[in-house]
């Protein structure tokens, strides 16, 4: 019974995946054009939007992704994000760093949060939820303190705003750096410039996905989201792992609280709000399993961009913003049906299969 | 009037596997019905059909004349059939009392769950089965033969007409058994159809009263076990004779050095515990369940902290603080739970047999699939497992060939093991590849191999071993030489001793 790569392709769960992404794209274009009396759904414009508002919640959920492969999660992320790019600006702006200084320096912090949050998970064994929500609390004091202009009256700032030109070689306007990364593409008789983030973050999907499927690392971080004990007795160490993992996670997080503050030329406290909820929504929706051990980048990817099709849907047929938000938590519980229903057959089948 | 639950020309596939093929015979009751094959055969898949859990592609199932088919394992519950699989599926915080009564609990004047009432009941349930269980205590406290016991009784008090089981010795002791088999005859009076598979050919002589043979998932033969042997029967299910397994081995006579040498070892489960196991020796680890047979192998491993005391592996002192240190030192332990400890379930069956040496396929970074392809092929050819090929996720196995897949990862050439510690490694196991293990295992002693063998099953352990430790509750209570002819009556007395 052997079956070729087209129809092995139409089985697997990417295949479902796009089609649901292709289904959402057709009823938003169908819906908003009914709702508006145009198609103001499927255009150039909102294509550049989702590009552009991709990155951030993309690097959360890559970071996410590992984790809960390996049976983990961390909710901490976004807010060390935001604390990144705060530090980032402010280093700027009140230190005259220079930005790729400024860049690593926030990186840095975000790894030892990272790496904090493993120590509580592993050496003090809290649950993950509660130790990264803790955790996640922290950073957030700790960004005021990091917001503070020494030579002002009022010292805490929720914003600091950059000088243009500061961050550009990040960021999403079109200078020098762009022209140079920035590939041109043509779109309905326009041209998209695709900013260098964006390149950034398929770049990580790539990297991270290779080292998911083609490492020796990658199989372990498998091994030890699908059944922690018997990957210990094989000689994979989980503790390490885990310590790994969530180190990345928090860089990641770091990397999209750079990048916001790069695009927005703001460091801010309110920066990556809604990102954590949309990056582990992706990592769900893409197959990768709140208990760990299965999906892929891949998947994870396709769940991106579900998810910001959806919310650039939503605009589109001019939601209200309660309203979006309602759908975004609809989306998520979609999408932890979808796990927990695969989970429970598996699991039960797994209970029962002798 | 007779009761019966007939099969008719049953059928199930699966991706690449017929695991059903035409598959017709009857089960009446008052009578214990033996169902045999060899791993893959189709048992539990036929006993999935009729629990409601798979649907079958063809055929139908017939109970007292009229024609059943069941949406989910609720339903045949309901329509009066219950399959008790090895794994229980009871919810170990609820009470003994609560399990048996889900769903059917009784309430009092006023609504209330009526804990006098469900205790009253619950006791005379046991009362039944002469057992001697609290039934408020959690059923997670219970013993593994208990919590199956409860399992039975929850069965009895649905009034099932039918009740199957799936391998249910594995997990017991020589004594639990003889209270399983006392359950059984008890519903077998009470007039239930009874289903019974198991790969110990004693045991189904000593309770079943039909046999079914299956192969490759088609029907073999009926037989009346009255009417047969064990060595008719081993040809009806392997198609060959296999002789007498044990005085057929072709054993190892010359030890080595001193390969482990353990001393006055403790950890959290076991106490004071010492021996020594030569190169080319098997040393056979016999007991009840719960004797610390697994904890002392875990302690060596590394995967249990060492208390006190202190053991030398290949002429050096050892301190493995973790299975790596040992894995890497040469040993290597085949776990006895092989789902909750050896299999990731959800991976193939590739990945599961290159899993201990992924990194010692490449030197970068990087996997390397084709030497993985290799030595999981290898595997497959080495232990017959039956499967269409190494892609097959390991869930999707038949039991005895997940079992295999374990033996397989541990026994792989790349695996740099001097001591092999297998821990309840026939749990599963046919007949016909129980003796190649047998064999394997002796081989490897040849080789130079230390082999430490943990078996439930006496006849094994005094087949296979050079020397045998008996333990109970976590103490080395005796131990005995291949010369000195043990008998199983010998050991299990050592087992009983404090
Ligand atoms: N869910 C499944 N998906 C795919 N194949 C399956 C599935 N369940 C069982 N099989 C296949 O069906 C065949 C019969 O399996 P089954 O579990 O019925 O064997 P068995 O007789 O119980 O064997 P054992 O003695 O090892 O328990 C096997 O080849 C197995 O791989
Ligand atoms: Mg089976």
């Amino acid at each position: 019974m052997k079956e070729n790569r087209f129809e092995k392709f139409t089985k697997s769960k990417m295949f479902t995946l796009l089609i649901l992404l292709v289904l959402e794209v057709v009823v938003f274009t169908i819906w908003s054009g009914i709702k508006q009396g145009s198609n103001t759904y499927f255009t150039f414009k909102a294509l550049t939007t989702v590009i552009n508002t991709m990155t951030v919640p993309g690097f959360l959920a890559v970071g996410a992704s590992f984790l809960m492969i390996s049976g983990n999660i961390d909710l901490s992320a976004s807010s060390i994000g935001a604390f990144a790019g705060m530090f980032a600006a402010a280093s700027i702006q009140y230190y005259h760093f220079t930005w790729w200084a400024a860049i690593l320096v926030a990186l840095v912090i975000s790894g030892a949060f990272g790496f904090f949050n493993a120590i509580l998970v592993n050496e003090f064994r809290f649950q993950p939820f509660i130790a990264t929500m803790a955790m996640s609390s922290v950073v957030k004091g700790l960004m005021s303190f990091v917001s503070m202009d020494p030579k002002a009256a009022a010292p805490v700032a929720t914003t600091i705003t950059l000088n243009p030109n500061m961050l550009d070689w990040f960021g999403a306007s079109p200078t020098d750096a762009l022209n140079f990364l920035g590939k041109k593409v043509f779109f309905q008789g326009q041209v998209i410039e695709i900013p260098f983030n964006i390149i950034l973050l398929i770049l990580a999907f790539v990297i991270y996905g290779v080292i998911l499927k083609k490492t020796k690392f990658g199989m372990k971080v498998y091994l030890v989201g699908g059944n922690p004990m018997a990957a210990r007795l094989v000689g994979v160490n989980p503790k390490k792992i885990s310590y790994i993992l969530f180190t990345n996670s928090a860089i990641m997080g770091g990397i999209a609280g750079v990048i916001f503050t790069s695009k927005t030329l703001q460091g801010s406290s309110q920066a990556l709000m809604a990102d954590m909820f949309t990056g582990l929504t992706a990592a769900m929706l893409g197959g990768i399993s709140f208990g760990g051990g299965a999906g892929g980048m891949g998947g994870a990817f396709i769940g991106l961009l579900i998810t910001r099709a959806f919310n650039q849907g939503m605009l589109a047929i001019n939601a209200k913003s309660f309203v979006t938000t309602a759908f975004s938590g609809l989306l998520l519980i979609v999408a932890l049906t979808i796990d927990f229903a695969s989970a429970r057959s598996t699991t039960a089948r797994a209970l029962k299969g002798v | 009037m007779e009761q019966y639950l007939e099969f008719s020309g049953i059928g199930k596939a699966f991706p690449g596997v017929r695991a059903l093929d035409d598959i017709s015979f009857r089960a009446s009751s008052g009578s214990v019905l033996a169902l045999i094959g060899e791993n893959g055969a189709g048992k539990s898949t036929l006993l999935k059909i009729m629990s409601g859990d798979l649907q079958p592609d063809q055929g139908k199932m017939i109970l007292n004349g009229e024609e059943v088919t069941f949406s989910s394992p609720l339903d045949a519950m309901k329509k009066g059939i219950s399959v008790i699989y090895q794994e229980r599926q009871l919810i170990p915080s609820l009470s003994v009392a609560e399990n048996i009564f889900p769903g059917a609990l009784p309430r009092n004047k006023f609504g209330l769950l009526d804990k006098k009432k469900l205790r009253e009941d619950t006791k005379k349930i046991i009362d039944r089965f002469g057992l001697s269980i609290n039934p408020d205590v959690p059923v997670g406290t219970l013993s593994v033969a208990h919590q199956q016991m409860v399992e039975i009784m929850k069965a009895y008090r649905r009034h099932s007409d039918v009740i199957a089981f799936d391998e249910p010795t594995a997990p017991l002791t020589d004594t639990e058994i003889d209270i399983l088999f006392r359950f059984i005859k008890t519903l077998k009076d009470d007039g239930k159809i009874v289903l019974y598979v198991s790969h110990r050919l004693a045991e189904i002589f000593q309770i079943t009263d039909e046999i079914v043979v299956m192969k490759d998932g088609k029907f073999v033969q009926t037989v009346r076990t009255a009417e047969t042997n064990e060595q008719e029967i081993v040809k009806a299910m392997v198609g060959r004779d296999i002789g007498d397994t044990y005085a057929s081995l072709s054993r190892n006579d010359k030890f080595g050095d001193v390969l482990l040498d353990v001393k006055n070892l403790s950890s959290p489960y076991v106490d004071n515990v010492s021996f020594q196991l030569h190169r080319g020796e098997i040393i056979g680890f016999a007991g009840l369940v719960g004797a610390g047979r697994s904890e002392v192998m875990r302690a060596i491993f590394g995967a249990d902290p060492v208390l006190a005391g202190e053991f030398s592996f290949d002429g050096q002192p050892a301190d493995f603080k973790s299975p790596k240190d040992a894995i890497d030192a040469g040993i290597a332990l085949c776990p006895e739970d092989r789902k909750e400890q050896g299999l990731l379930l959800f991976r193939s069956i590739k990945d599961n047999v290159s899993a201990p040496v992924v990194d010692k396929l490449s030197s970068s970074i990087f996997r390397n699939p084709k030497l993985e392809e290799e030595i999981a092929q290898s595997a497959i050819d080495k232990f017959s497992i039956k499967t269409p090929n190494s892609e097959k996720i390991c869930l999707e196995l038949s039991g005895g060939n997940q079992q295999k897949v374990i033996l397989g990862r541990w026994t792989s050439p790349l695996v740099d093991t001097k001591l092999l510690i297998l821990d309840e490694p026939t749990k599963g196991i046919d007949v016909g590849t129980k003796q190649e293990i047998y064999q394997m295992v002796c081989d490897l002693a040849k080789q130079g191999y230390g082999v430490i063998f943990i078996s439930s099953e006496l006849t094994e352990v005094i087949g296979v071993s050079d020397t045998i430790i008996v333990m109970h509750n976590g103490h080395v209570t005796g131990r005995t030489t291949r010369d000195e002819n043990p008998t199983e009556e010998s050991i299990l007395a050592m087992a009983m001793l404090d």
